[in-house]
């Protein structure tokens, strides 16, 4: 069973990314949105499995002048947005 | 290939004008049409449950969430569910809860309906997907 976790909150205000390094496996997705992209605008500093799709929501980045870091994060629309969550079988949000 | 035609229910738990949650909520939901998805049931959960002032007035120059949920409520015909706990003690009351506690006028009006949890396990188990937009 695939899941998207779903990231709203800038890496330096939370430590939710740490945690679901030990909770995302193979296959899964994981998004930023809102203040979530602020952690785009480099490679994780967590470990994380092999596998695991990294996006940011590309409206959210570019209200915040995120450009990500294309070598580890793809980049979707709101469209890309309800495709993912219709993909896979659960969404998750950590917050 | 994703699933086409599914029913989805969103909770919003973000407070209106100061978290991004709803905006993001109202997005998300009106981007589902698009591929063949509807939006059945929101549910205003925690602070979220200010998106159903229903004297909500801000400047004509920003976005009005309440029509922004009330046009949701009439192209996708979602129910807007309210939590009847976290309503009533921050002052978000129907008709009859406006009476029943004392006071002149409602604050919460149709198409909000407040509601119980158990409306959100409804939700939660008799639609596809349940998205959670985070204060």
């Amino acid at each position: 069973m695939s899941t998207l976790h779903l990231i709203n909150r800038s890496p330096f205000s939370t430590n939710v990314l740490h945690e679901l390094a030990d909770a995302v496996s193979e296959g899964d997705h994981i998004l930023l949105i809102e203040d979530g992209v602020y952690a785009a605008f480099g490679a994780p500093c967590w470990t994380l499995p092999e596998g695991i799709s990294l996006w940011a929501l590309q409206e959210d980045c570019a209200s915040r002048g995120v450009t990500p870091s294309s070598v580890t994060w793809g980049t979707m629309d709101m469209a890309g947005f309800v495709a993912l969550t219709a993909s896979t079988h659960r969404t998750v949000s950590w917050f | 290939m994703a699933p086409q035609g599914l029913t989805y229910a969103l909770m919003v738990q973000g407070a209106p004008y100061s978290q991004q949650a709803s905006h993001s909520a109202l997005r998300f939901a009106e981007a589902l049409p698009a591929q063949g998805h509807r939006v059945a049931a929101v549910f205003f959960y925690h602070d979220g449950v200010y998106n159903a002032a229903s004297m909500m007035s801000p400047p004509q120059d920003e976005p009005h969430l309440l029509e922004r949920w009330r046009a949701l409520h009439q192209v996708q015909q979602c129910e807007l569910l309210v939590c009847v706990a976290s309503a009533i003690r921050r002052g978000l009351l129907d008709e009859s809860e406006a009476k029943r506690h004392g006071h002149s006028h409602p604050t919460l009006e149709a198409p909000f309906e407040l509601t119980g949890l158990g409306q959100l396990m409804h939700a939660a188990l008799h639609y596809d997907r349940l998205i959670t937009f985070a204060p």
